[in-house]
C-alpha cells in the first residue's frame, strides 16, 4: 500500500461505494461538501441528494426535525445542515474578546426594550436601539472591533427625544435606509437614516389605540400592534396614513410577527391569532395558549416563550401543537426566543442566553453566564448577538472572527 | 514493500491458549485473529452465528472462513488493526463521534493510516464490516480533502471534470 499523504495514491475516490464516499464527507464542513459537487458527476450525484443531508442532520441532532420544519416550502436540507454546523461552531467559540458593552454617554439611560441588527447596502453591520429614555441610537459593529477602547466611535447616530414616551419597538427597511419606531406615546415615526443622523420623515398618532407595542415593516407598509388590542396597517409612502385598523385581540397585544401577508399576534388574552394584513377584520386562525411573554416566528413554527420556563413550538400553518421544551428551570422566565439558521436561542431573565438544537426534542448546547444586569430584548444576525439591557447598556457578542 | 505474511501478526504462529479464528484471503493465504479482534468484524460475527459457532471449542475446531473479497495485503493490515483494537469498548455504530480513544491509541491509528488509506483497505473494512476501521479510513481521507479546492481535489485524485461547461455554470 503506497504512501498517499500528498497524492491520492492508489485510492480511487470515485470507485468507492456511495455510502463510503458520503461517510468521508461526513467529516467535512457542510459548506465544503456542497462545493465538492463540482468535482465530478459521481460526487454531484452523491451530494446533491436531500437524503444525504437529512441523514446527516438526523445524526448531528441525534433526533428528528420537527415535521413543521421539514414541510416548510423553503426547506433545504443542505442549507439547514450548514446552519446547524455554523451554530455549533459559533457557540463553542464564545470569547470575551468578542464581547462589547456600551457605557457612559453612548449608552441609553433607561431600559433598552428595542434592538435590531441589520446590514447596510455595503454589508456592514449596524444595530439600532430604542429605549425608555425615548432615544434612538445607531451603533456600528465593525467600529467596536476597530477601536474597542474608543467607545465614542461605536455610536454612529443618536436621536434624543425621538418620542414623548418609552420606545418599545423598532424595525428597519432592508438595508436600514429607513427606520420605524413605535412608542408608549401612541405614535409611530418613520426616520430617514442619513449621514450620522436620524431625520424624521413622518409621525402618526393613534391615541385611541394606546401605546404602540410592536412595529414591523412589510414592503411599503408598517404593521403595528397596540396596547388597546388593535392592529393597524400604515402606509410608509403616504405619511404613515392608516390603511387598515382592527381590534384583533381582547387585551394588549404583546408580540407580532409576519410571514408573507400573514400577521401572527399574541395578546394578554392568551390568544395566538393569525390575520391577513389585507383583511384584518377576519382572523384566519386562533389558538389559546398559556400565559406568555413573547412570540416569534421561525421556519414553519411559532415559538411562544413563557414565564414558567417553557417554550412552546406551534405549527405556523395550522396552529397545531408541535412540541415544547423547558428552556430554563421551572418558574424562570424566558423573555424571548429567536430561531436562527441552525439553532434556537432563548434569552432568559436570570440565566443568560441559551442555545438549543433544532430537534423536536431540543437539547441545550450552550448557556452563557448571567448578564451584568437584567436583559430586556435581543436580536441575532449571522452570528452576532445584541442584547438591550435594563440598565440602559447595549451588549454585543460578535461572531468569532475566525468563523 | 510487500509485507511478509509469514511473520505478520495474523500468521499462524500463535500461543496455544488463545482462541483463534482462521480465515482464508482472496489469494488463499491463511490468517488468524484472536477472538476479540476477529469479532470486531460484523461479518465474522454474522458468519459464526450462521454456522452455530457459539463457544470457544467450536471456534478452535472450525475450518478457515474464506473471505474471497479481501486481499492478503489488506488482510495483513486488517489483522494489525483489529489486534490493536480488541480491548476497546464497543464501538458506537450510529454515533461514531461519541467514540473516545485515548491519546496513545490516536497516535497509533494515525501512524497506522499515515500513508495507507487505499481502496483495498476501505473495501476490506467495508466488506468485513469493521466499523471502527471504516470510520478511521473515512476520517483520514477527509483529512486529505480538507481545505482543498475542487481543482486541487481533481488533481490529487486524478478525477476528470465530466461536466459540460453549461452544467458547471448552472451548478455555481
Amino acid at each position: 500500500m503506497a504512501a498517499a499523504s500528498s497524492s491520492g495514491g492508489e485510492l480511487k475516490l470515485t470507485a468507492l461505494p456511495r455510502e463510503i464516499l458520503l461517510q468521508i464527507f461526513d467529516n467535512l464542513r457542510p459548506g465544503h461538501v456542497a462545493r465538492l459537487r463540482l468535482v465530478c458527476r459521481i460526487f454531484n450525484d452523491a451530494i446533491d441528494d436531500d437524503r444525504y443531508w437529512l441523514m446527516r442532520i438526523q445524526r448531528t441532532l441525534d433526533a428528528k426535525l420537527p415535521v413543521a420544519e421539514t414541510r416548510c416550502e423553503n426547506f433545504h436540507p443542505n442549507k439547514l445542515m450548514d446552519g446547524i454546523y455554523f451554530e455549533t461552531e459559533r457557540w463553542s467559540n464564545v470569547s470575551d474578546e468578542d464581547k462589547f458593552i456600551t457605557d457612559g454617554a453612548i449608552s441609553h439611560y433607561a431600559s433598552v426594550d428595542a434592538v435590531q441588527l441589520f446590514r447596510n447596502s455595503s454589508r456592514r453591520k449596524f444595530c439600532l436601539s430604542g429605549a425608555r429614555d425615548r432615544a434612538l441610537k445607531l451603533f456600528d459593529l465593525a467600529a467596536m472591533r476597530e477601536s474597542p477602547e474608543e467607545k465614542n466611535a461605536w455610536l454612529v447616530a443618536g436621536k434624543e427625544a425621538a418620542h414623548e414616551g418609552w420606545i418599545w419597538s423598532v424595525d428597519t427597511t432592508n438595508c436600514g435606509a429607513q427606520v420605524l419606531s413605535g412608542s408608549w406615546d401612541s405614535t409611530i415615526s418613520l426616520w430617514d437614516l442619513g449621514e450620522r443622523a436620524f431625520e424624521r420623515i413622518s409621525t402618526a398618532k393613534h391615541v385611541p389605540d394606546g401605546a404602540v407595542t410592536g412595529v414591523l415593516i412589510d414592503d411599503n407598509v408598517a404593521i403595528c400592534s397596540k396596547f388597546h388590542s388593535y392592529i393597524t396597517v400604515n402606509d410608509l409612502r403616504d405619511g404613515l396614513k392608516t390603511i387598515a385598523r382592527c381590534k384583533v385581540h381582547t387585551g394588549s397585544i404583546t408580540a407580532i410577527a409576519k410571514k408573507g401577508s400573514l400577521i401572527y399576534s399574541y395578546g394578554v388574552d392568551k390568544k395566538l391569532k393569525v390575520t391577513d394584513r389585507r383583511n384584518l377584520a377576519k382572523p384566519l386562525m386562533t389558538l389559546s395558549v398559556p400565559a406568555s411573554l413573547n412570540m416569534s416566528l421561525g421556519q414553519g413554527l411559532a415559538y411562544i416563550s413563557t414565564s414558567s420556563g417553557f417554550v412552546y413550538a406551534i405549527r405556523a400553518d395550522d396552529l397545531s401543537f408541535s412540541h415544547k421544551f423547558k428552556a430554563v428551570a421551572t418558574g424562570h422566565p424566558v423573555r424571548q426566543v429567536i430561531k436562527t439558521s441552525g439553532s434556537i436561542l432563548a434569552l432568559t431573565q436570570l440565566n443568560g442566553l441559551k442555545a438549543f438544537t433544532l430537534a423536536s426534542t431540543p437539547v441545550e448546547f450552550y448557556t452563557s453566564e448571567k448578564f451584568h444586569c437584567e436583559p430586556c430584548r435581543f436580536d441575532y444576525l449571522d452570528g452576532d448577538v445584541v442584547v438591550g439591557c435594563g440598565d440602559g447598556s447595549v451588549a454585543f457578542w460578535q461572531c468569532p472572527a475566525a468563523l | 514493500m510487500a509485507p511478509n505474511f509469514e511473520e505478520a501478526p495474523g500468521s499462524s504462529k500463535r500461543l496455544k491458549e488463545e482462541i483463534l479464528y482462521r480465515f482464508h484471503s482472496k489469494e488463499g493465504h491463511e490468517f488468524t485473529m484472536e477472538k476479540a479482534a476477529a469479532e470486531l468484524s460484523g461479518v465474522v460475527k454474522q458468519i459464526s452465528q450462521d454456522l452455530g459457532i457459539d463457544d470457544d471449542e467450536s471456534i478452535r475446531n472450525m475450518k478457515p472462513i474464506p473471505l474471497i473479497n479481501v486481499s492478503s495485503e489488506a488482510f495483513h493490515y486488517v489483522v494489525k488493526w483489529c489486534e490493536q483494537h480488541k480491548t476497546m469498548p464497543p464501538w458506537e455504530q450510529d454515533k461514531w463521534w461519541l467514540n473516545e480513544r485515548d491519546e496513545e491509541m490516536k497516535k497509533w491509528e494515525n501512524e497506522f493510516l499515515g500513508g495507507l488509506t487505499s481502496e483495498q483497505l476501505f473495501d476490506a473494512a467495508n466488506y468485513m464490516d469493521i466499523k471502527c476501521l471504516l470510520d478511521k479510513c473515512a476520517e483520514t481521507v477527509a483529512g486529505m480533502i480538507k481545505g482543498k479546492s475542487v481543482e486541487e481535489i481533481r488533481e490529487i485524485w486524478e478525477l476528470e471534470n465530466d461536466f459540460t461547461p453549461e452544467e458547471e455554470e448552472a451548478m455555481k
